[in-house]
């Protein structure tokens, strides 16, 4: 199946790649196993094609778009198994206008499915809206993505920002992205309490902090 | 560090649009650059690794790169062009370059393809564009669940409500009937207070009638007896006198004529007491003087009382004893007057048969007496009657009488009988004889009180 699917996006057939999914799903997968052993293996497989120059960005930036489409066909069933009312709220943001935020997306379906409920801003969102947003819904934890050294200082900043609107009780902030997967000792410069490897160990460890 | 030798770029390439770098193949340290990379970037690049401007996967790239390049039988041939990216002030751009390698190895050529910096543009809008769909997509797609469920719980509650505001409209019915149950059977109450109140009222105000008219009825009674006993009592004292000679010899005529006046007088004046006695016995104001009494003494002494007059009218009288108690509480003087009366009826109107006066007991442990007689009896439809005041049968036109007295004396021997506590009851056959029955408790039922 993940070959199947890696073969489909790496040709940017997107109808070959949707049917892959299709027939995951049809043959009983559950979206859980989708995401940890599909999406987020191939767009590595995808990275790790890129660096053998087997692959071109254009073909990194046709194969996320087709992942990030198949994704958003399962949405619908995503959220329609969620509702529960205490479930824990997580607000994810991208520091900047790239196209790795597919990474914090899947942070945020996995949790998802996790029956956490989570709000995924995007990139490039003010801090200020970021700020005024934290403190009005209160989320248990918010995840920002940077992946360049140039836009630490911005995480740097969001950070801060949230802290001082909420001195106590604020929420636990998480930071992710290339830069620090790089770096790891980063995160905690910035004033993150964590960081993770990639979206399915940031779910894991997100996980395992709020298991209630 | 190696030193930095410094052989010059091809002419031609000093002009090239494109970066173009010369690398030590062994550590990628840009030895030579024709200035487009340092234009663009804005530092230096000459004489550092050029590392320092990739990211890490390019930085791993280059490295696989210049391993290819100078060991070409190790792996695949480094063909086409190699996309590195480069830290651009705040943005990774990516450049293709294409790898040129020294045959003896040690250097290594980058030429940057030439360029569309919009195709870059492009790519970077597209992927935003792209990523903006699929949150929108997200947010849709989670607005819309969020929706169902509200949807869904808005059905629930729907659900509930309803049965709820039917089992509630249910109880409403019920409750409802019930209130017309009520309300109905509240009227029928009031209907029936108010029916109740106005037969209170009209019992009221008849019993006030009553008493009115009884009061007033009883007043004349005693006033008239009063107001004509004293000249009737004149008549008969002078009559006495006329009788007794006191003024002079009367003539046979005259003394006729008076001993008919005195008789007159007589049933007048008996008259007069029975009325009085019968509105006593109406007002209730009849006083009662209760003793034990010897029953058949007292009935004995009637007997006697009575013979002559019985003798007189040709009927014989008898008294034939089954029991019944020797002693009774009663008024002796009301029970003489009660035995007195029917025994006088029955020798009045026995038509000379023998009358029978007969001794008995009631279950009650009281006494019964009984006048039996063998006149002509009385036909039903007189029997209730007969006890009504002033009604002698035969005679209901007038007083000029076959048979004297004054019509009230059975209504008195019957209100009498009641006020001792007892009863008097009447059986007769036409043809046969009348029997009065007078039964007395053994006490008068407010005796001891």
């Amino acid at each position: 199946m993940r070959q199947r699917y890696l073969d489909a996006v790496v040709a940017g057939d997107r109808r070959a790649a949707f049917a892959a999914v299709d027939a995951a799903r049809e043959a009983g997968m559950e979206l859980r196993v989708l995401y940890l052993d599909v999406f987020q293996p191939v767009m590595r497989e995808i990275g790790r094609l890129w660096q053998q120059n087997r692959i071109t960005v254009a073909d990194e930036h046709l194969a996320t778009a087709i992942t990030q489409a198949a994704m958003a066909r399962l949405y619908d069933e995503m959220f329609a198994a969620q509702g529960a009312r205490d479930a824990p709220l997580l607000v994810a943001a991208c520091a900047e206008t790239e196209r790795h935020e597919l990474g914090l997306r899947m942070l945020c379906d996995l949790l998802e499915l996790d029956g956490w409920d989570t709000v995924f801003l995007g990139a490039s969102v003010p801090t200020e809206d970021l700020v005024r947003m934290v403190a009005e819904k209160r989320p248990r934890v918010v995840a920002l993505s940077a992946s360049l050294a140039p836009h630490l200082p911005r995480v740097r900043e969001a950070i801060a920002a949230i802290r001082a609107a909420l001195p106590v009780d604020g929420p636990l902030i998480a930071v992710g992205g290339r830069v620090f997967a790089d770096d790891p000792g980063l995160a905690a410069r910035v004033g993150a309490d964590l960081t993770a490897r990639d979206a399915v160990d940031a779910a894991e460890r997100l996980k395992e902090r709020f298991a209630a | 560090m190696s030193p930095i030798v410094h052989t010059g770029l091809h002419p031609a390439l000093r002009g090239f649009p494109g970066a173009v770098l010369e690398l030590d193949a062994a550590d990628g340290t840009v030895l030579e650059s024709n200035g487009r990379l340092e234009a663009e970037l804005g530092c230096r690049v000459l004489g550092a690794p050029l590392d320092r401007v990739l990211d890490e996967a390019s930085r791993r790239k280059l490295r696989a790169l210049l391993d290819r390049l100078s060991a070409p039988e190790a792996g695949a041939p480094a063909e086409g062009a190699w996309e590195l990216m480069i830290e651009a002030r705040d943005q990774l751009q990516t450049r293709a370059f294409f790898p040129v390698a020294e045959a003896a190895g040690g250097r290594v050529w980058l030429v940057e393809a030439p360029r569309d910096p919009r195709l870059q543009r492009l790519y970077e809008e597209l992927a935003s564009v792209n990523s903006e769909q699929a949150n929108t997509q997200r947010q849709l797609a989670k607005e819309k669940a969020r929706l169902a469920r509200a949807l869904d719980e808005l059905e629930r509650e729907l659900g509930q409500n309803d049965r709820l505001s039917r089992t509630l409209q249910a109880q409403n019915e019920e409750m409802e009937a019930q209130n017309e149950e009520l309300l109905a059977m509240t009227e029928e109450l009031h209907a029936g207070q108010e029916q109740l109140m106005s037969t209170n009222h009209q019992l009221e105000r008849r019993t006030r009638e009553l008493q009115v008219a009884m009061s007033a009825r009883n007043r004349f009674y005693a006033a008239m007896s009063h107001e004509l006993r004293t000249p009737i009592n004149a008549v008969m004292g002078y009559n006495d006198l006329l009788l007794a000679s006191i003024y002079g010899p009367l003539s046979e005529q005259q003394e006729l004529a008076v001993e008919r006046a005195q008789r007159a007088a007589r049933h007048l004046r008996e008259l007069v007491n029975d009325v009085l006695d019968i509105s006593r016995l109406e007002a209730g104001k009849i006083d009662l003087e209760v003793e034990d009494v010897a029953l058949r003494a007292v009935v004995h002494e009637v007997l006697d009382t009575l013979r002559p007059v019985a003798q007189a009218a040709g009927c014989e009288l008898r008294l034939l004893d089954d029991g019944g108690p020797a002693v009774v509480e009663t008024d002796p003087r009301r029970l003489t007057q009660i035995l007195l009366n029917l025994l006088s009826n029955a020798v009045k109107f026995g038509a000379g048969a023998p009358v029978f006066v007969t001794l008995g007991g009631s279950r009650q442990g009281g006494a019964v007496v009984e006048v039996v007689d063998g006149g002509p009896g009385i036909p039903d439809e007189e029997q209730s009657k007969i006890f009504e005041e002033f009604v002698q049968l035969g005679r209901d036109d007038n007083l000029g009488h076959l048979h004297g007295g004054t019509g009230l004396g059975l209504a008195i021997a019957r209100r009498l009988a009641t006020a001792l506590g007892g009863r008097l009851e009447l059986s007769s056959t036409l043809g046969v004889g009348s029997t009065f029955r007078l039964i007395l408790p053994p006490r008068p039922p407010r005796a001891g009180a």
